[in-house]
């Protein structure tokens, strides 16, 4: 078993509510008690609807729980301004969208280069490692295509090199593979074990396919804002 | 991320759509350019007098008499009353601040060469403080100018120009100490000794061409004598000289206006009971100040339709961002997704409004000074078929003017900056939530 004393993700108590104190108040999450391990490869599936979106959102540090405590690397989130949780997105977190959200217009290269621009790197180191992300998933010949003259697959994996950019935490990947064929899917699900295996990367995948799912080390259930399931694939007990 | 990144980005975001920049820019291309214009054609005229007047070389105030504007009777010479003496008076009253000079036209005269080739020269007599800084302008290369003891004493000397001197010796070198005898046409011969040689202009010397009959030079020449060696050879005394007019200079110890204010203290009791003349003072700087005024005006004028138009450039400047921000919500949602601060969004934003507007105003200057230059060279084919007399003392100068250039860029970035700040701010403070969501 691959546990460790510190989790990278730590989730006690977290409850998220839309329009607190109004008439049509609205509870998505219940009670949600979590911890992610460094060096996981975790799905959290659910159907649509269930909060697994929110979850997310909260993991990524892109919404904030309306209760509970939520510990990323052991620090508290709670008490974080926007600035610092942009820091925080930028080092710690690698986002994959369902819909790729590549910034149009601008290259491969110049994409994946985005997290590290903002992270202050200069220009040679951030083209050097854009260019070792690219090469790692297998996009070498393409960097200069812009996400226009990319197929989904292509950009999927381009995204995918943009969250290793900053070498982060985790990758936390939002049905990646939603909006592709089979086949492709299964282009990205492979990078995402490579990543895992190769790179020892975390990785957080939010699916709603119990298939994907299965292919995960852990498989946490989310169900109507609770968290009803979270079993260890047998091979990682042995 | 750095400024220059951020412009780099800008650029390219802007390159993204360019029709639209481009119609974007428009209002500002427009304001600017006109302001550029019209400083520049402005600046030009003004320029271009300056340097008209610079080589007339006249600065010193003229006084005369003229002939009253209530006065409608008879004009007879008699009453017509400025003398030497008089000016010489106005001098001794305020010694150590005013000078004068008078000149007094004595004759053409026709002057043989060396080669027995024969020219003009026009025999000027001259008095006082002709040739004193800093109004007389100019150069004295070799000896000196005729002075006041040369005057005093009536001296036979005289100032000639380096285009005598090239036409009667074939050079300046040997001519100082040299006597000439100026055959004077309708009076006295006179024989002058060369003791100073001066630079024409180039002004002067195209000035100095004249068309004559084949076998002489078709050149004249200014020479300058003393004025009373001039009342001599014509059989007059200083008192009984009248003159047209005289020059009235100042020294550092006083100025313009000052001296005026003597001119008229001083002939106001001569002329008082005098029904038919008054004393003038004419001023050559005041006319171009005159200009400028009117130059300044327009320019005013001009610029307050460009600060409009800046506004109305600005407002549509605002009005893209915000469509632009819209429509790049999500790309907002992934930047900020992807660590970017709320001050990186918006400086991206204000970076983009204040390119937008800083490119259209270079535009706009580039226009408006080729415009300018373009008018300029319509004026200057104007000046020369249609008034050919004149466009020899015209020297045409194109001069944008580079404040009004350094004002304009400075204020189409602040147009930038002022309509892009508020978009800017709105795109910054985006949660990241909704903007990723937004379709």
């Amino acid at each position: 078993m691959k546990r460790r004393s510190d989790p990278v993700i730590h989730m006690e108590s977290v409850t998220k509510k839309y329009y607190v104190g109004e008439p049509n108040e609205l509870q998505i999450l219940f009670d949600i008690g979590l911890d992610i391990y460094e060096g996981e490869f975790v799905s959290i599936v659910g159907a649509s609807g269930s909060g697994k979106s929110t979850l997310m959102n909260i993991i990524g540090l892109l919404d904030r729980q309306t209760d509970g405590e939520y510990e990323l690397n052991g620090n508290s989130t709670k008490v974080l301004d926007d600035k610092q949780l942009s820091r925080i997105r930028n080092k710690e977190i690698g986002f994959v969208f369902q819909n790729f959200n590549l910034i149009p217009k601008i290259t491969a290269l110049k994409n994946v280069e985005m997290p590290m621009m903002y992270a202050g790197i200069s220009q040679k180191k951030r083209t050097e490692r854009a260019m070792e992300l690219i090469e790692l998933v297998g996009m070498g010949d393409r960097y200069t295509h812009d996400p226009a003259r990319l197929s989904g697959g292509q950009k999927q994996r381009v995204a995918i090199a943009r969250a290793m950019a900053n070498d982060p935490s985790i990758i936390l990947a939002d049905e990646p593979t939603g909006a592709l064929d089979t086949k492709t899917g299964r282009m990205v699900m492979d990078l995402f074990h490579k990543l895992h295996e190769e790179e020892g990367k975390t990785i957080v995948l939010i699916t709603h396919s119990p298939e994907l799912a299965s292919e995960t080390e852990r498989m946490i259930t989310i169900s109507d804002g609770r968290i009803i399931a979270d079993d260890y694939k047998k091979e990682v007990f042995e | 991320m750095n400024l220059l990144e951020s412009i780099k980005m800008a650029f390219s975001s802007l390159a993204i759509n360019k029709l639209r920049s481009f119609l974007t820019m428009l209002g500002i291309i427009i304001g600017i350019s006109a302001v550029i214009t019209i400083t520049t054609i402005g600046n030009s005229i003004s320029k271009t007098l300056n340097n008209t007047f610079d080589q007339l070389g006249d600065v010193k105030l003229t006084i005369y008499p003229d002939v009253r504007d209530d006065y409608d009777g008879r004009i007879t010479e008699e009453d017509d009353t400025l003398t030497l003496e008089m000016v010489q008076g106005l001098i001794a009253e305020h010694p150590g601040e005013l000078t004068y000079s008078c000149n007094e036209l004595y004759g053409g005269a026709d002057v043989v060469n060396l080669k027995g080739e024969t020219f003009k020269a026009v025999m000027l007599g001259v008095s006082g403080d002709y040739f004193e800084p800093p109004q007389y302008k100019k150069q004295i290369v070799a000896g000196r100018a005729p002075n006041n003891a040369d005057n005093e004493g009536a001296k036979h000397t005289c100032l000639v120009s380096d285009f005598f001197c090239e036409q009667y010796f074939g050079s300046v070198d040997n001519a100082l100490g040299k006597t000439i005898k100026f055959e004077v046409i309708n009076n006295a011969n006179i024989n002058l000794t060369i003791v100073g040689i001066m630079e024409y202009t180039e002004l002067e010397k195209t000035q100095m061409k004249i068309n004559t009959s084949k076998n002489k030079l078709d050149v004249k020449t200014y020479v300058f004598f003393p004025y009373n060696t001039m009342l001599e050879a014509k059989g007059l005394s200083p008192r009984e000289t009248k003159l047209q007019n005289a020059q009235i200079g100042w020294t550092s110890n006083c100025d313009a206006e000052t001296a005026k204010q003597y001119i008229k203290d001083y002939f106001e009791p001569i002329y008082r009971n005098n029904e038919v003349f008054e004393m003038e003072i004419y001023d050559s700087q005041e006319e171009m100040g005159m200009i400028t005024t009117v130059l300044n005006v327009i320019t005013v004028a001009i610029s307050i339709i460009a600060a409009i138009s800046l506004i109305v450039g600005g407002v549509g400047v605002m009005n893209i961002m915000l469509v632009s921000i819209l429509e790049r919500t999500r790309e907002i949602g992934v930047r900020k997704a992807l660590g970017a601060l709320n001050g990186d969004i918006r400086s991206q934003f204000v970076i983009e409004a204040v390119i937008i507007c800083l490119t259209g105003g270079t535009i706009g200057v580039l226009i408006g000074v080729l415009n300018g230059v373009l008018l300029s060279k319509v004026a200057s084919i104007l000046l020369n078929t249609m008034a050919a007399e004149y466009a020899e003392y015209i020297t045409l100068s194109v001069q944008p003017s580079i404040p009004a250039i350094i004002i304009s860029l400075g204020f189409s970035m602040l147009t930038g900056l002022i309509f892009g700040y508020y978009p800017a701010k709105r795109a910054g403070n985006m949660n990241p939530i909704d903007a990723l969501r937004y379709e």
